[in-house]
């Protein structure tokens, strides 16, 4: 008989970092379901060369960093494949596999394991990915193709289409049935927005994220693009049009709420997400570019240690005390 | 009916408590020899009395309180004094022990004065005789927390206490105790807690049972209704971790907060535990001292149960009161106290104390010891954690020795909520635990 020392508890919860990780595996999957669908086969080897190349960096860096012992188990948690099937969902349909390869790279080596690896990237690595190829390869990354037809049309997406044609041509294209389920265009993981809440619901059920980030960050873009909807309904999109366009949906379910580059208090979840609408809501309307999810998510990562240190939580019996 | 709960954290692991529910209170084994420990209490350990080779008698004094915030230990057996030494205690550290040669028949026949029942009348009784009798008899918080339970009758004047709070949420998984002696003892409970609630002079007394406890919180109404019992009701609380915690439970019954750092006295409660009452009873009644105490003796046994055991057996005999392993070789860990809490043993031949509230057996099924993987940042141990503390900062304060950071370590109980829950399995109430040494420790030096 051997006797084990250890620190208590000796029980512990189910959910382990592999449970965690492939429930959000899971929740991508309709919407991975609905791209190729939409776009065809070829949908399906970005997502897969995307994954697979997030895995043979994180084997790759994890060998180079003496962690042999653990490249079975660590490249299996899931956690580089999440960041590869991510980064596959914000690329356009047609984009080219090797550079999809590179993307991975940069993801996984670049902002994940040169700030220490897994809990201490500061950054979204997938996002850091798509910004990266979209600073690198503009062509390709703005490449929209239309959905369900063979030889690839180009299209703009919805979001693109509102920054250089105006509203009337907007509407005059697409209905809201075509935001829920995803027949306009646009990068591969945002074209449904029911697939995308599917998803989400699972990781709520699942409790693998809670709500305060998804609400706040839409509610902040709702309220913000609803003001403008409200004063010039002519000319600005509705609130509606902001949630179920672009990349909201997908930043707001799957991307904001990655626990290592978000807060980890409810009230600084509300706060970030709430950032996250308001900068999304600013460059969609006032900016550049037509859609501002990816940077802004970006900048409020930045801001996570700031806003950690002025949301702790309320310890036990130092306020509220009863006579 | 309304159920009580605390207002933040906590978490529901699975109870386990069906091998050892209901089963009846058995008498442990009378050791051929045994180490009493003179800390078996919090506070200063108490003074042994007794010198190698004197003969002692069941329920004499063996040591005594050692000032203010200590109790006395009394000998659980009649016997010799064979050594005073030493010795490793279930505590983990080497503490000093009275090791007693047992005189079998002596003690059969010296335990007789403790079964007659002396007739009390409580409302004659002077409430400092009741105080000096839980003191004399050397009653400590039986939850497991063992605070010499005469200081925590004695309120400070400027802190005036309304209400009585009898704990039996009984919330670590795998312990029936408190449930079982609810069940068979009822009234002595509560008579126990009479003696508490004179001493206080309070007029609130409340008994907080889980919910999972039914059948002992329906007997509890009725016996209440029965005797008659002035200011006494019974509060049903959620089943839920950790719902016994003193703050926690406060909280739960009556809303208020204790002041981080301060005792419950600060808000006007006392909270005293099932097993706390009866001993109270058995001193008062039956002039018995602390001598033994109810002990779920659970899990991987093959008689899984409530033994009553007397202070000193081994954690050996005990497990062999309740028929031994199932398989020796499958056994992975056993522990002292719940699976929350609880401390695991290496060396099975440290002794029952007053606060041994359980020995619960882990097999190679139930035991798991999973690496510690990087912090993922989810929050989990934040949402998880009762007093509002965040743990994983905690944690990294104690790791990297980072004092300013550490200030808040003092407020963990180390209830194992955040550990509970963490995905990558990260020793969190280990860390916190040795923050707050390091925190302790530089204070200390700074004064």
């Amino acid at each position: 008989m051997k006797l084990n020392l250890t620190s208590s508890p000796h029980l512990h919860a189910e959910a382990d970092l592999k449970r965690v990780m492939y429930d959000v595996v899971i929740a991508l999957l309709p919407a991975c379901a609905v791209s190729v669908y939409l776009f065809g086969f070829f949908t399906l080897a970005v997502i897969a060369t995307a994954s697979a190349a997030a895995l043979a960096c994180e084997a790759g860096v994890l060998y180079l960093r003496g962690r042999r012992k653990e490249i079975r188990e660590t490249v299996f948690d899931g956690s580089a494949l999440i960041t590869g099937i991510l980064l596959a969902l914000n690329l356009p349909p047609a984009f080219p596999l090797w550079m999809t390869a590179v993307g991975s790279f940069v993801a996984i080596v670049i902002a994940k394991h040169l700030f220490g690896g897994l809990g201490y990237n500061l950054f979204n690595p997938a996002l850091i990915a798509r910004v990266f190829l979209l600073i690198s390869y503009p062509v390709h990354m703005t490449a929209w193709v239309a959905p369900r037809v063979s030889d690839s049309v180009s299209a703009a997406t919805p979001l693109g289409l509102l920054k250089t044609d105006g509203l009337a041509k907007v509407q005059g294209t697409w209905s809201t049935m075509d935001y829920l389920l995803g027949t306009t265009s646009g990068s591969l993981g945002e074209m449904s927005a029911l697939a995308l809440l599917l998803g989400g619901a699972w990781l709520l059920y699942r409790k693998v994220i809670s709500w305060q980030i998804p609400v706040a960050m839409l509610g902040t873009l709702a309220l913000f693009t609803g003001i403008f909807w409200m004063v010039d309904p002519q000319k600005y999109a509705s609130p509606l049009f902001h949630i179920l366009t672009g990349g909201a949906l997908l930043g707001a379910l799957f991307m904001a709420t990655d626990m290592v580059t978000s807060p980890v208090t409810p009230k600084g979840m509300l706060i970030f997400g709430a950032g996250i609408g308001l900068i999304t809501g600013l460059i969609r309307l006032f900016g550049g570019f037509p859609e501002g999810v990816s940077f802004a998510i970006l900048i409020l990562n930045a801001c996570v240690p700031f806003i950690d240190r002025y949301t702790k939580t309320r310890k036990f019996g130092v306020r509220g005390v009863a006579a | 009916m309304r159920r009580f709960t605390f207002g933040r954290g906590g978490v529901h692991p699975p109870e386990h408590k069906e091998a050892s529910r209901h089963q009846p209170i058995v008498p442990g084994p009378l050791p051929a020899e045994m180490a009493v420990h003179l800390n078996q209490h919090l506070g200063r350990p108490a003074k042994a009395l007794v010198a190698l080779k004197d003969a002692v008698k069941v329920g004499d004094l063996l040591a005594e309180g050692d000032g203010l915030i200590s109790a006395g230990i009394h000998a659980p057996v009649s016997g010799t004094v064979k050594k005073i030494e030493r010795r490793l205690s279930a505590s983990g550290a080497y503490e000093n022990a009275i090791l007693l040669e047992v005189d079998a028949a002596a003690t059969e026949a010296d335990a007789d004065r403790f079964r007659e029942v002396h007739s009390v009348e409580l409302e004659a009784l002077d409430r400092q005789v009741l105080l000096d009798a839980i003191k004399a008899a050397g009653i400590v918080g039986l939850g497991g927390a063992t605070f010499p339970t005469h200081v925590k009758l004695a309120p400070p004047p400027d802190m005036p206490v309304d209400t009585l709070v009898l704990n039996g949420a009984e919330c670590e998984p795998f312990l029936t105790a408190d449930h079982q002696l609810l069940l068979e003892q009822p009234e002595a409970v509560l008579r126990g807690a009479q003696v508490f609630q004179k001493i206080l002079g309070v007029p609130a007394v409340i008994v907080a049972i889980e919910a999972n406890k039914p059948d002992a919180i329906a007997l509890l109404e009725a016996r209440i209704q029965a005797l008659g019992l002035k200011g006494f009701q019974v509060a049903i609380l959620k089943t839920r971790y950790p719902q016994g915690g003193e703050k926690q439970l406060i909280q739960a019954l009556l809303g208020r907060e204790v002041p981080s750092g301060k005792l419950p006295f600060a808000v006007g409660v006392v909270v005293q535990n099932i097993a706390t009452a009866f001993a109270a009873y058995e001193a008062v009644w039956h002039g018995k001292p602390v001598l033994e105490r109810v002990v779920t003796v659970t899990g991987y046994v093959k008689r899984p149960g409530n033994y009553r055991l007397r202070l000193g057996t081994s954690i050996r005999e005990a497990i062999e009161a309740a028929g031994g392993f199932v398989d020796e070789d499958r056994v992975r860990a056993v522990l002292h106290g719940g699976p929350m809490m609880g401390k695991s043993l290496r060396d099975l031949d440290v002794t029952v104390m007053k606060g041994t509230s359980g020995i619960v057996v882990l097999s190679e099924d139930d035991f798991r010891y999973e690496k510690e993987g990087p912090c993922i940042r989810c929050g989990r141990c934040i949402a998880a954690c009762p007093m509002g503390l965040m743990p994983t900062e905690l944690a990294v304060g104690a790791q990297f020795s980072l004092v300013d950071r550490l200030g808040d370590a003092a407020d963990c109980m180390e209830c194992g909520c955040c550990s509970y829950v963490c995905p990558t399995h990260r020793k969190l109430v280990h860390w916190i635990r040795l923050g707050k040494a390091i925190h302790r420790n530089h204070a200390r030096s700074k004064a």
